[in-house]
């Protein structure tokens, strides 16, 4: 026969167990929900960005290969026109003119929305391709070096391409910086992409909050599609960094 | 005074009973299991009562109803969870809790004495898919918790049959033993009353086949 306080005490003890496995069993809980919730974001991330890109490419394939090609003829047919009428010659020319520029915005506006250079070039060349178009309209001086036997996995390619491309975007548009420098070099920790400006700077928290941050958001999501991690260095008027850094194995 | 106000806080189960009555049109058939172990409860309870005064004991009636209530409590969980591929857990859960009661109960002959092993067992059980069914909510649902019955119910389940353990352990002890669990056993019937309104609450909150016009084709069961 058991002693009271035996009895005492082992009921408190096998009480204590139990609610200590209901609160362990909790917390477990919480973690592997959690975990679940996250890989559901980024599976949700994944396919808006997947979704984005096809239609990026629809109509950039439409605006090329449709609309291009149109007015081009449209063009024609007006060069073929005979006009003997000094006024109407001018007119003609003058439509002719911005049929050119309609063409050459059009062509703009699909190598902006679809880089199918990439495909076939490296991210190096796309890339300055895409400075060297940017740096003819704009006041600000980009550079861009990726150092030597750095490999860039392909589908890592078209993030990084996109990346690059905001924060060129959001540079121009918003910090009235100068001068952009653009890194992407390999160490054994991962890839590293680097941009530093001379801009005004802001506060990520105050853009988040006022403007939405959508390009820093467009960064973040495929920041989070790669696993990599993003870092901005930033204050007014100190100009801006942004680390981006991709795991090996991404 | 206590007995009278003991007497009183154990027929607090007629108030979701009321609540369900009044909105039962507006109740999803999901629910119904729900709905019965409250009037299997207050059966209970009059049970209870008339087996006190015929027998001196309502040992059996407690017995019995435990079982039920485990076995219900399993299937609106299985309900809630909304997922064929949880049926074999809940069926295992089932089936353990049923072979447990027949051992304590019939196989060691308890019929007519209290015993705590079988209602700390199926009240930890339940417990601990409580806390699953919460969490699961807490990152699935884009609706507010506060005002979801399966919430409000799965927080009444962990706080009541968290209580059960303690009660169960206190009363293994004894009330005239120590003057903590005589407190412990004489509080459980506050917690009932709290529970109950608790269910209430959840009952006002339950919606269903009116309000939303494609619930039958996920609830139709």
């Amino acid at each position: 026969m058991r002693s009271m306080p035996d009895k005492l005490f082992y009921t408190v003890v096998i009480t204590s167990i139990l609610i200590a496995i209901v609160i362990i069993f909790f917390v477990i809980s919480v973690i592997r929900y959690h975990k679940r919730y996250i890989q559901l974001q980024k599976e949700r991330i994944q396919a808006q960005i997947m979704i984005q890109e096809q239609e990026r490419k629809r109509i950039a394939n439409d605006l090329h290969d449709s609309l291009g090609p149109m007015l081009s003829t449209v063009k024609l047919f007006m060069n073929s026109i005979a006009v003997n009428n000094d006024t109407d010659r001018e007119s003609l020319g003058k439509a002719s003119g911005y049929i050119d520029e309609t063409i050459n915005n059009l062509r703009e506006i699909a190598y902006n929305l679809l880089p199918s250079s990439l495909d076939r070039n490296s991210l190096e060349m796309v890339v300055n391709e895409y400075i060297g178009r940017m740096d003819s309209r704009q006041p600000i001086k980009i550079t861009f070096n990726v150092t030597k036997e750095t490999v860039i996995p392909k589908k890592t390619e078209i993030h990084l391409f996109r990346i690059i491309q905001e924060i060129i975007h959001n540079t121009i548009k918003h910090s009235g910086a100068r001068s952009l420098k653009l890194a992407i070099t390999s160490l054994p920790d991962g890839l590293f992409l680097v941009s530093e400006d001379n801009g005004r700077g802001f506060d990520p928290d105050n853009i988040r909050a006022v403007s939405g941050g959508l390009g820093l958001k467009s960064i973040e999501n495929r920041c989070q599609m790669l696993d990599a991690d993003f870092k901005i260095i930033t204050a007014k008027n100190e100009g801006c960094k942004m680390i981006i850094k991709v795991p090996v194995n991404s | 005074m206590g007995v009278l106000i003991n007497f009183i806080l154990s027929q607090a189960i007629v108030i979701p009973i009321i609540m369900a009555l009044i909105r039962i049109k507006k109740i999803d058939k999901i629910y119904y299991p729900l709905l019965i172990l409250l009037l299997i409860g207050l059966l209970s309870e009059l049970a209870s009562f008339i087996c006190i005064n015929v027998f001196k004991t309502n040992a059996p009636v407690i017995k019995i109803y435990s079982l039920v209530e485990c076995c219900i409590i399993l299937y609106q969980l299985y309900l809630w969870k909304n997922g064929a591929r949880y049926r074999p857990m809940f069926v295992m859960l089932g089936l353990v809790c049923v072979i447990f009661w027949i051992v304590e109960t019939i196989v060691f002959k308890n019929m007519n004495t209290f015993s705590p092993y079988f209602r700390v067992f199926y009240a930890f059980i339940i417990v601990l898919l409580s806390i699953n069914q919460i969490n699961a909510m807490m990152f699935y649902q884009n609706v507010s918790l506060l005002k979801n019955p399966v919430f409000i119910i799965c927080l009444a389940f962990i706080i009541f049959f968290l209580y059960q353990i303690i009660y169960e352990a206190s009363y293994f002890i004894g009330s005239d033993k120590s003057t903590v669990a005589n407190k412990i056993i004489m509080g459980f019937s506050y917690i009932n009353f709290f529970i109950n309104l608790m269910c209430a609450a959840g009952i006002y909150f339950m919606g269903g086949s009116k309000d939303d016009p494609y619930s039958h084709y996920f609830n139709g069961r």
